[in-house]
């Protein structure tokens, strides 16, 4: 009797303890998903290389539509680090060589409305061209 | 027996107890890290003073935004105290107000006071004001000049007629007329810089960003006038 209720108890416990841990590695599984993807190339040293989008021009400030009261505006937003940025407008061109993945760059605009093209152009030749226009207005403001 | 099956559903119910509390650990260790810290609640609710104020700052922060936005489009018709605007995507309704909306002409760096009757349809406006739906109640309308602007691929190089033919990167195919007045600006590849070139150094392939006038009423739709052009030669792309 002793014998069989210390083999129920062993074979409870035992069972309760693979569920438990079989719950806690799903979890794991699924946090681990939604990491960023990374791969490891083994040798005398580990590398870790990430696999990066070309699609990572944003373009925070200023807005389209935006009435800007200075004649020089500061463009603003992210692109690849070592990317060529080429911004033109009816009141000149300017070229950019991207040291960081940030950039805030002036720009000087014509009274009126400026309809302004931004192209980004990557180091890798294999990375695709973003390119985005905007129109602000430099004018009094109401 | 009935003491062995006691017994063992008990176990069963801790080891499970166990495992749901190791689960909803795990989960919110995961949460903490990635939510603040909940605010503590304040036991009392914010007067209806403070939430007037509350209100009246957005609604001014939200008229000032819409004030910061400026609306522009050829006029299609001028009725009464209305003008249609046609945008680029969107149709306005400029509602002039005799006292308040001003006419200006941007003309340079400056504007010049113009009067309502000057303006015709197919001009070009700026409108400041707030909008609510299509509306938009002008502040102040400017007269201007609109310019198409945009790169693309050289596939043509008129040098008899001074042309491009460009595959823009909208997926047009357009002519572009390189004038006398035109500025024509290559990009330095080793620099980096902006040089000023002649047509002759204009290449097939070549990549072209262009500031174009817009040909609103002309006969031929994809022909354009160019204000300025800057070429990024092909070997740029060449690594």
């Amino acid at each position: 009797m002793k014998k069989e209720i210390g083999i129920a108890v062993f074979f409870g416990i035992l069972l309760g303890l693979i569920v438990a841990f079989f719950m806690i590695f799903q979890i794991r599984q699924t946090q681990s998903d939604n990491q960023p993807i990374t791969s490891t190339i083994s040798g005398p040293s580990v590398i870790k290389q990430q696999i990066v989008t070309d699609e990572n021009f944003e373009l925070i400030q200023p807005k389209t539509g935006e009435i800007v009261e200075s004649k020089t505006i500061t463009l603003k937003g992210k692109a690849t680090k070592d990317s060529v940025l080429v911004i033109q407008s009816a009141s000149g061109e300017k070229i950019v060589k991207l040291d960081d993945n940030q950039f805030a760059v002036p720009y000087d605009v014509a009274y009126g409305e400026n309809v302004i093209h931004i192209a980004i152009y990557p180091k890798d030749a294999n990375s695709h061209i973003q390119r985005r226009t905007i129109t602000i207005f430099y004018i009094d403001k109401p | 027996m009935k003491i062995l099956m006691i017994l063992i559903t008990a176990l069963l119910l801790f080891s499970t107890a166990f495992s749901v509390n190791a689960v909803t650990s795990t989960s919110s260790a995961q949460t903490n890290t990635l939510s603040p810290s909940p605010r503590t609640a304040t036991s009392s609710a914010a007067s209806p003073l403070q939430q007037f104020k509350d209100k009246l700052a957005s609604k001014v922060e939200e008229l000032q935004k819409q004030n910061n936005i400026g609306y522009s489009g050829y006029i299609t018709s001028i009725s009464g105290n209305t003008i249609q605007l046609q945008g680029t995507d969107e149709i306005y309704k400029a509602k002039i107000d005799d006292v308040v909306t001003g006419f200006f002409e941007i003309v340079g760096v400056a504007k010049k006071e113009i009067k309502l009757n000057t303006l015709t349809k197919g001009d070009y406006l700026i409108v400041s004001g707030p909008k609510n739906g299509q509306e938009i109640a002008a502040n102040i309308i400017y007269l201007d000049v609109h310019y198409v602007v945009g790169s693309g691929k050289i596939t043509e190089v008129n040098k008899t007629d001074f042309y491009l033919t460009v595959a823009t990167d909208d997926k047009r195919t357009i002519t572009i007329d390189i004038e006398t007045a035109t500025k024509k600006n290559l990009l330095n590849i080793k620099t980096l810089k902006s040089d000023v070139i002649g047509f002759a150094n204009i290449k097939e392939g070549d990549t072209v960003h262009y500031v174009l006038k817009d040909n609103v009423g002309a006969i031929e739709k994809t022909r354009y006038s160019a204000l300025r052009v800057f070429i990024i030669p092909q070997e740029f792309f060449i690594k």
